[in-house]
């Protein structure tokens, strides 16, 4: 009899003699049930997570990769880290044939090779020593950042940006994530991917805490918010295909879908717009766009009263000017040339070289 | 399919070293920037602008070693070029953009919309890759990458929506449903999968060539010839770099339905056979797994960088690697080979972008936008005098091939030849198809140079992979597309 062997004896002797255990109508053991995902960018979901030593623990691995990228889940010892992410480069025949796990005294448990996809779920027992286990992906290539910390009867001693046992890369994410909610250097402006605009949507981030999101599809404002500015961080983290999170408090919105265009010189009929870009005043961005042959100028930045100042400038145009500015949320819009006609301000011809509409909050 | 795919390519990888005769030197960058490479322009007095990942645009000054902001929050920009040391030609996911600086403070205070034309879905497979200015005409080339059905499109889109697959309305509510249909990678707004001219003058988008899946790197050979490289996926078995000529549809059928004409049915219901005869197959295969999996952007090799001047090299993302090209013009058709020329050593992953500065050392970017790869910048600089061996030309003949190595050679050694060819179909990749050694005969033709006589006939659309023992990058990989008349 071996020692292992004998400890079992003894462990299962102790469970034996456990008051209540023999009589308990419960009979099944209990089983920690994990879903462990990989996911974009090479890192594992969750990437870190704690059980008690000995439990039975269903770990159900699932590739959600969706970069066409294999993946496998290799629990490891305390301390093999390094020893494994070494022998996973070896590119050999024998390596795949095993599904490119390395040949290893350090490897406790291991799934195959999973494909986009696929997943697996394999029932172990959690390991009798407590310590930080990494469980990690042997495809080649990828064990150097794709890793896990398995914490058995271990307490996190750090929040996970700043947990060494976890990669770099996912540290800094999660960094990233704590930083976004901190203030940015304001005024700035963001391209990118956001909710409730068209694709070339624009953030804008104004002196004081007020912000927006200009559409440069179809060159109109589409809502304002006031508070902290826009993560990204997922886009950043990412193939690009997550939108920026808002992260204020939204206090006007144009809705509108898919309207065309933003303002409208002279009748509704349909009109060319289209969008040319912008020069930075101030470091605000000012937008520039025809509609038709008329040139227009957009300029949104924060007003003498803190509340946004919307200024248009505007070449020759041979008609009235209706701008869509609805008053959502409580939200007035006004100016002191022209007047309202329902969900827009309208400026007379004699005035539209230059007109400033004034946002004021509820 | 794919584990089986995977496997066999990694099977045949074989560690390789770096080029003795290059130096790498990795460039350094401060802390909290992400140094993910979209685009280098090497500017007349040695700086660079580079742009990245994040939408900023950075000065860097090879002197001082220091980099300067210039630009910033453009949407994933993939390409830049230098009009002067103030003004440069970006393309970012919504547009080509000219980012200047008019005040001569040294950051960028008007970003000016060339052209944006173009259709967006907001799917996120849909790069823009570019700008290649076309010295002749000041116009310029890029490349629109289409929709990949790991995810649908928006609610809001930029451009003509195509219904033919799908609605727009299905594309949002039943995607599980409506996603194979649609196919693998798809192109429902205006030019995805198209490489297009925008006219200097008035940004007027001309479309240009199709069939493109992902055409991330644009460059031209020694004659302005322009080439394409593309990914490999569905309708690619293996990644390609295409020789670009007006018209030309490259493959991928996605790209279809926006031609002049166009007859209406979903790309995926033509037969292959009908695609086969239409399509112009690509000057150059990459073996996927052994060669590359994901090219970028050619380059051609000025003078004074080492003994190939005139070629262009090729970057390629999954691995530590820069690749060379040797074209020939056969019947009128480019094709041509590859072989690495830079393997790992000081070299990371993620070989995005090439641009050689006044000096001759060779920039390169990297990224990895979550695929593999890897981020920052190296600089590579020829050791003058230092000498290795490799193959530096190879053309073929009527019967085999002559191939020229760098130096003289007393023994070829046991020189390795196959063949094998690639599949053309709509399911991702191919295997290797129809892979056979061939048995040649090599005689000398000077202390360098030898011919192969094959064994066998040579056969069009195969490529032809050798392994030469002596050679510093022993794998050379020939696309055989024309064979010369006796």
């Amino acid at each position: 009899m071996n020692f292992r062997s004998l400890i079992s004896l003894l462990a299962l002797a102790a469970v034996l003699l456990m008051p209540g255990t023999l009589f308990s109508q419960d009979k099944k053991p209990k089983v920690k049930k994990v879903t462990v995902k990989t996911v974009e960018g090479l890192r594992f979901e969750p990437v870190r997570f704690s059980v008690k030593r000995g439990e039975t623990l269903e770990l159900k691995i699932e590739n959600h990769d969706p970069n066409d990228q294999p993946h496998n889940f290799v629990l490891i010892k305390p301390g093999a880290l390094a020893e494994i992410q070494a022998a996973s480069m070896a590119v050999t025949p024998e390596a795949a044939a095993n599904g490119f796990v390395p040949k290893s005294g350090s490897i406790l448990v291991h799934t195959g090779l999973l494909n986009p996809e696929q997943k697996e779920t394999i029932t172990i027992q959690a390991p009798e020593e407590p310590g930080i286990y990494h469980y990690v992906c042997t495809f080649p290539g990828h064990a150097m950042v794709m890793y896990g910390a398995l914490y058995v009867d271990t307490k996190y001693e750090k929040d996970v940006p700043f947990d060494p046992n976890v990669p770099e890369m996912v540290r800094a994410l999660e960094l990233d994530k704590l930083k976004a909610l901190v203030e940015v250097e304001r005024p700035t402006f963001t391209r990118a991917f956001m909710p409730e605009a068209g694709p070339a949507a624009i953030a804008v981030a104004l002196p004081g805490d007020l912000n927006f999101c200009w559409d440069a599809g179809n060159c109109r404002l589409r809502y304002a918010w006031s508070g902290a500015y826009i993560d990204a961080t997922k886009m950043w983290n990412s193939n690009g295909n997550a939108l920026v999170n808002i992260l204020g408090d939204e206090f006007w919105n144009s809705g509108g879908g898919e309207r065309t265009h933003g303002i409208q010189i002279g009748d509704e009929s349909a009109r060319t717009v289209d969008f040319k870009g912008y020069a930075i005043i101030d470091g605000i961005p000012e937008f520039e766009y025809r509609i038709d042959d008329v040139l227009v100028r957009e300029w949104i930045s924060t007003g003498t009263d803190g509340e946004l100042s919307w200024r248009f400038r505007l070449d020759a145009p041979g008609n009235d000017v209706r701008v869509f500015a609805p008053e959502t949320k409580g939200t007035t819009i006004s100016s002191k040339i022209g007047s309202r006609d329902g969900d827009y301000w309208v400026v007379p011809q004699k005035d539209a070289a230059e007109f400033t509409l004034h946002f004021s909050r509820k | 399919m794919i584990r089986t795919l995977i496997l066999t390519s990694l099977l045949a990888t074989s560690a390789a070293l770096a080029n003795p005769a290059y130096e790498v030197e990795k460039i350094a960058f401060e802390k909290g920037i992400d140094s993910q490479v979209g685009g280098i322009a090497v500017l007349t007095d040695g700086r660079l602008a580079v742009c990245f990942h994040r939408g900023d645009v950075r000065i860097f000054d090879p002197k001082t070693q220091t980099w300067s902001l210039f630009a910033k929050g453009l949407h994933e920009p993939l390409g830049i070029l230098a009009e002067s040391a103030s003004s440069f030609v970006i393309v970012q996911r919504p547009e080509l953009t000219r980012v200047s600086d008019t005040d001569g403070d040294g950051k960028a205070d008007r970003y000016e919309t060339i052209c944006d034309d173009y259709g967006m879905s907001g799917n996120y497979h849909e790069f823009a890759f570019g700008p290649l200015l076309d010295p002749k005409t000041g116009d310029w080339f890029v490349a629109l990458n289409v929709a990949s059905n790991g995810a649908p499109v928006r609610e809001e889109v930029r451009g003509e929506f195509l219904e033919l697959s799908a609605t727009h309305e299905q594309i949002l509510t039943e995607w599980g449903k409506v996603k194979g249909k649609v196919g693998r990678m798809y192109s429902v707004v205006p030019y995805r999968g198209w490489v297009l001219k925008v006219e200097k003058d008035t940004g007027k988008l001309i479309p240009w060539a199709y069939g493109f899946r992902s055409p991330n790197g644009l460059g031209f050979d020694a004659d302005g010839e322009l080439f394409v490289s593309d990914n490999q996926g569905d309708w690619l078995g293996t990644s390609k770099l295409h020789h670009v000529v007006k018209g030309r549809f490259h493959g991928h059928p996605a790209s279809l339905p926006w031609t002049e004409n166009y007859d209406g049915r979903p790309p995926l219901e033509i037969p292959v056979e009908e695609l086969e005869k239409m399509r112009t197959p690509a000057a150059v295969w990459f073996p996927q797994g052994t060669m590359a999996n994901s090219p970028t952007q050619p380059v051609l090799i000025p003078d004074g960088f080492g003994p190939f001047a005139g070629q262009m090299l090729i970057g390629e993302m999954n691995r530590a690697r820069i690749i060379r090209l040797m074209l020939e013009k056969v019947n009128g058709v480019m094709q041509g080979a590859c072989v690495p020329f830079i393997d790992e050593g000081q070299l990371p992953a993620g070989v995005n972008r090439l641009a050689f500065g006044p000096d001759q050392s060779l920039w390169t970017g990297h990224t990895h936008l979550s695929w593999a790869g890897s981020e920052g910048m190296t600089r590579i600089r020829y050791r003058e005098g230092k000498t290795f061996q490799d193959v530096s030309r190879i053309s073929i003949t009527s019967d085999g091939f002559k191939v020229a190595f760098l130096q003289p050679l007393d023994e070829l050694g046991d020189v390795k030849l196959s063949r094998y060819t690639f599949a053309y179909h709509s399911a991702y990749g191919s295997p290797e198809m129809e892979k056979a050694d061939v048995a040649f005969e090599a005689k000398r033709l000077s202390d360098r140079e030898f011919q192969f006589v094959l064994a066998e006939p040579l056969k069009r659309d195969f490529l032809y992979d050798f392994r030469f023992p002596k050679a510093e990058n022993p794998m050379v990989c020939y696309t055989v597309r024309e064979i010369p008349v006796p």
